[in-house]
């Protein structure tokens, strides 16, 4: 059963030109649009499935619409054209720690994340003690993340998401360079052990990294984006060694 | 009706996730000190002082209880300005989490609204300190959030249009500031429109803040039931309003990720 259907899905996106977004240039260009829009195709036909419990990965250069794609495919950017199916709870995960406010302590961030990534504040309350565990930041948990380190700031995001995931139903998992939490090598260490765990599940991944080790190591698949369109879909190491070249 | 089904769940969950960002959003405005809430105060409190010291001198004493038909119409208007006018940049300044999560953008419109009705309670408390002091009968309060829902559903309506503006057009909430300003001349804060006929009588006929702070001060302040017209208009205002900006919102959310 395919679990994601991509069907020869476009996407253009309108570039933004400086001072045509304000009220007068809106009223002027209705009577005279002197400055042309200009419109920068970022995916094109593009076409594939996911199956259940698959892990397929993609890969390309910068600006090679691989963001793009998994949004369309989260349904954050609506496609121009073409048609993504959805067979089940999807989460899009492009950073860890999103929702994380400075001036609230690190207490009031676990609870505002985890509502922002689905969850409910008893839930959240449940698996409370096990995120400032594994954050290894129990004496800290009154204290504005202001006053948080760089890494600190990166063990909290991380156990926040990585827990709230794991505690809620999730069938596609949609993760956009998830991998490097900015802490410590200890810290790294057990993190990636985490997501990894998360990853072999059984859950549907759709992994987009620049790091050609952790998709060559977890994919099942790899699709090579090259300027909104795809340039090979394949075996892991056929891809990534063509690609690396 | 399946359909009806799906928008009141959907409202349900953006309203639970609301109420957790706007709480956030309270605490990060008042850095979780009970003196962070004074600021709340003084805005009303200097502008009382000042239009209390014109009005009194203009109307010598002549409208009763003008300091409570002040103060009500000031904080009344200031809810609906400081909603609308933060609403405009909304969605932009949450474009982290709309690019990032996937997450419904009218959350952000509700939390806006939600903090703001933390602040107007306690602008409320304000005003029923100078009912007491004023010896007016406080009982008539009991009233205020049956308006309240009225005037709650009309600004998140124009919310949720000016929020939905304000991806397209980014200096929205400059034009806004004016146009707010003018309102608030016409409507009648801090003057009493005693001949209907006038001109200024005239415009405010179809001002829904002369019918909302009609409502309220009449039924708060002066005991006095509303006439059917009023009543019907504010409920009126506030259901097409909201449902206007609704529509007008949900044509547009599929497209603010990519526009700002």
């Amino acid at each position: 059963m395919n679990k994601i259907e991509v069907k020869n899905v476009s996407k253009v996106f309108k570039a933004k030109i400086k001072g045509k977004d304000v009220a007068l240039s809106h009223l002027t260009n209705f009577f005279h649009d002197d400055k042309k829009n200009t419109y920068i195709q970022v995916l094109d036909d593009i076409s594939f499935d996911v199956k259940q419990g698959e892990i397929l990965g993609i890969i390309g250069r910068n600006g090679s619409g691989k963001t793009t794609l998994l949004q369309v495919i989260a349904g954050v950017y609506s496609s121009d054209s073409g048609l993504v199916v959805r067979n089940g709870e999807t989460v899009y995960l492009t950073s860890m720690g999103v929702g994380i406010m400075d001036k609230l302590s690190m207490k009031d961030n676990i609870f505002l994340a985890g509502a922002l990534m689905g969850m409910s504040q008893k839930k959240i309350k449940d698996i409370y003690e096990e995120i400032v565990e594994f954050s290894g930041l129990g004496d800290f948990v009154d204290m504005k993340v202001s006053q948080f380190s760089k890494g600190m700031v990166g063990r909290l995001g991380f156990s926040i998401s990585i827990f709230c995931l794991k505690n809620r139903t999730t069938e596609i998992l949609l993760l956009d360079e998830v991998f490097g939490s900015g802490a410590d090598l200890e810290f790294e260490t057990k993190a990636i052990s985490k997501m990894e765990e998360l990853i072999k599940s059984g859950v549907t991944v759709v992994l987009v990294s620049h790091s050609l080790e952790m998709v060559g190591k977890y994919c099942d698949r790899v699709i090579w984006l090259d300027k909104g369109k795809i340039r090979e879909i394949g075996q892991p190491k056929d891809v990534i060694s063509r690609y690396a070249k | 009706m399946e359909r009806i089904k799906k928008e009141k769940s959907r409202i349900t969950t953006v309203f639970l996730l609301s109420y957790q960002l706007a709480k956030a959003n309270f605490k990060v405005k008042n850095e979780g000190s009970y003196l962070g809430i004074i600021w709340y105060l003084l805005n009303p409190i200097s502008y009382f002082v000042v239009l209390l010291f014109l009005g009194g001198s203009i109307y010598n004493n002549s409208v009763q209880y003008y300091p409570a038909y002040l103060l009500l119409g000031l904080i009344m208007f200031n809810f609906f300005l400081s909603v609308t006018g933060s609403s405009s940049s909304v969605i932009s300044g949450n474009k982290g989490y709309i690019k990032s999560i996937k997450i419904d953008p009218l959350t952000f419109v509700f939390a806006n609204v939600l903090t703001n009705i933390f602040s107007h309670a306690i602008e409320i408390l304000l005003f029923i300190a100078l009912l007491l002091y004023l010896k007016i009968n406080i009982l008539f309060m009991l009233f205020y959030p049956l308006i309240f829902i009225f005037l709650c559903l009309f600004t998140t309506g124009i919310s949720l249009i000016f929020a939905t503006v304000g991806v397209y057009i980014s200096d929205w909430q400059n034009i806004w500031k004016v146009l707010g300003s003018l309102l608030w001349f016409v409507t009648p804060v801090f003057y009493v429109i005693k001949k209907s006929k006038t001109p200024i009588g005239q415009i405010n006929y179809f001002n829904p803040f002369f019918h909302f702070l009609t409502v309220a001060r009449n039924i708060i302040i002066y005991e006095k039931p509303p006439t059917t017209f009023s009543v019907l208009g504010i409920i009126a205002f506030g259901v097409i309003a909201f449902l206007v900006g609704l529509y007008i919102f949900n044509r547009k959310a599929h497209s603010f990720a990519e526009n700002v």
